[in-house]
């Protein structure tokens, strides 16, 4: 009886599971195959050897010579400030652009000002770092200006500056973006409020103080936990682009320490720098999970 | 909303323009330095402003350099990856938003899952290569034919496409997928068009699977060509010389080049972009 039915099921919706079984497919081999592959932070694992299976199986050395490993520890520190320096100040300036908008009148005004913004998000970030090194070429443009008037220079190859250049390249590339979400919440605001609020003579900056940021109050958190959850993933691309073996000290982060590990220091060293991953992706799990959890909690499931 | 500028109204207009040209300005920039000349680079440092409009770089670009067959190559991975993105993302964000089905769940956790947790790189890295995949195109094309984030977008979008549009197309006898074809795929424009810009940007952006897996350069797509040409030798400080100059005002040639496809297209496609950034902003 209870087959019949399964089988009916079946064949009633078979072009819904013909729909979704090709992306199933592709889910499994490239993202839950690689996930059971993390076995190889237990093994010692050389290249040409059978991936699923425990050959080799060294237990939990790879983690200790990981932790053992004051890199490692300076990557996962650098990741951390790396992400909290985005938080502090492409959050707060992607929420300042999105209410400047909505304060324009001019339309052609604000669409030419937001075409311009959201340009810089779709170059890649090859062509990003490519900018940020010019821009900071020690001979040119700026810091020629600098060295003419016998100031420091900003340079790239400088530790104390990488990392403010790596967020302000991330803020100059995503602000726009960023903006999006928070312009959409502000949309969402009824033009009531403001009207009230405007009869009972309150002026325009107070208007945002009192009515604009309360009401997308939820949104900015929803978006805060986020990126709270993705502090350790995020800067990759940027970093990896832009640093040079001069700023390892303050620029390398986890994901680079993990590719250098693996391709870089002369040793295939996949079992440690999938150690590393692991090791991240845990983290990560908790976070984000809770991140989720959070903004569910508040009404904005804006995730997933 | 008729009334006259402030001082409030002005302020404003100044810090977009002010921000405005921030986001402009690095772009200016290169472009001074890809129409120097190797004396002019010299004489004028600032490059602030267009000294000469020696456009010869830009000719050694095109016609004596890699990057024309790395620009095709790019286009070619371009089109059909986003081509198969959006086959394996709108019919299977379709099938999963109908509530007849009965394993929907179960799939939507699998797939919501693969956001929360990854193998990470060496794994990844490790399942590519065992499939054969070094220094093949598709290594630049499957793994980017899906996304977790933009299949669940697009599923929240047709759990707004109403169930009783369906209904009478059903009892006229029509299967599943020709609902999806007549009446689900005309309905979703806005959406195919969104992911399609997302995809393509995605994937004409991409360097990193060919840093993995391409190492010959006849395969090299454009972001790669670029990495290496810049990046990987990051020497603007070497020692001068006319060469130097001349390769310096050649790189910068090369990412203006680059950039043509997606400052070409970008107006005219920016009101898909914000309107599928909507569709993951608001929610009905």
């Amino acid at each position: 009886m209870r087959r019949q039915k399964i089988v009916g099921y079946l064949r009633r919706d078979r072009w819904l599971y013909l729909m979704v079984l090709p992306t199933l497919l592709w889910f499994f081999i490239f993202s839950y195959a690689p996930m059971f592959g993390t076995v190889i932070a237990f093994r010692n694992y050389q290249p040409g050897m059978a991936f699923f299976s425990l050959d080799n199986f060294v237990g939990t050395q790879n983690f200790r010579t990981l932790f053992a490993d004051m890199f490692f520890w300076r990557a996962f520190r650098n990741s951390v400030i790396i992400a909290v320096m985005r938080i502090v100040v492409c959050l707060p300036a992607a929420l300042a652009l999105a209410i400047l908008f909505s304060e324009v009148k001019n339309r052609v005004f604000k669409t030419v000002v937001q075409t311009v913004t959201y340009i810089p998000h779709f170059l890649s970030w090859v062509v990003v770092a490519v900018f940020a090194i010019t821009f900071f070429n020690p001979e040119t443009g700026i810091n020629h200006l600098l060295a003419e008037r016998g100031a420091g220079l900003i340079t790239i190859t400088d530790n104390g500056i990488f990392r403010y250049i790596v967020i302000g390249a991330d803020a100059w590339k995503d602000m726009g973006f960023n903006s999006v979400l928070f312009i959409a919440a502000i949309l969402g605001i009824d033009p009531a409020l403001y009207e009230s609020a405007a009869m009972d003579g309150a002026g325009r900056l107070r208007r945002i103080v009192f009515i604009t940021i309360p009401c997308i109050k939820n949104t900015i958190m929803a978006v805060l936990v986020l990126w709270i959850g993705i502090i350790i993933n995020v800067g990759f691309d940027q970093v990896f682009n832009m640093y040079n073996p001069a700023v390892y000290a303050t620029g390398d982060i986890i994901d680079t320490y993990i590719y250098r590990t693996a391709f870089a220091m002369g040793g295939d060293n996949y079992g440690v720098a999938t150690a590393a991953g692991l090791f991240k992706g845990v983290i990560s799990l908790v976070l984000i999970s809770g991140a989720n959890l959070f903004s569910r909690s508040i009404g904005e499931d804006i995730l997933f | 909303m008729e009334r006259k500028n402030t001082l409030f109204d002005y302020v404003i207009y100044a810090v977009l323009t002010l921000l405005g040209l921030c986001c402009f300005f690095p772009f200016w920039y290169v472009f001074v330095i890809s129409t120097s000349s190797a004396e002019t680079y010299i004489t004028d440092r600032l490059h602030f402003w267009p000294r000469t409009l020696d456009f010869s770089e830009y000719h050694r670009v095109i016609t004596a350099s890699e990057l024309p067959y790395s620009f095709l190559i790019s286009i070619f991975i371009t089109v059909c990856g986003t081509l198969l993105a959006l086959l394996l993302t709108i019919p299977c964000a379709y099938a999963l938003s109908r509530p007849q089905l009965h394993l929907r769940r179960l799939f939507s956790g699998l797939i919501t899952f693969t956001m929360l947790f990854s193998g990470g790189m060496i794994p990844f890295y490790i399942v590519m290569t065992k499939l054969g995949l070094s220094n093949r195109l598709l290594a630049l094309i499957l793994p980017m034919a899906c996304s977790a984030y933009n299949l669940i977008l697009s599923k929240n979008f047709m759990n707004g496409i109403p169930r009783s549009l369906e209904e009478s197309a059903r009892i006229d006898g029509a299967s599943d997928l020709r609902i999806f074809a007549a009446i689900v795929v005309p309905l979703s424009k806005p959406l195919i068009a969104a992911m399609a810009l997302f995809y393509a940007v995605t994937i004409y952006n991409d360097y990193f699977n060919a840093v993995l897996f391409i190492s010959s350069r006849s395969l090299y797509p454009l972001q790669m060509l670029l990495r290496e040409m810049i990046v990987a030798n990051m020497s603007p400080m070497m020692t001068g010389g006319a060469m130097t100059q001349k390769a310096e005002i050649f790189k910068m040639a090369s990412i203006i080049v680059s950039m043509i496809p997606i400052l070409c297209v970008y107006p005219f496609l920016q009101k898909y972009f914000v309107r599928g950034l909507m569709l993951g902003a608001v929610k009905e």
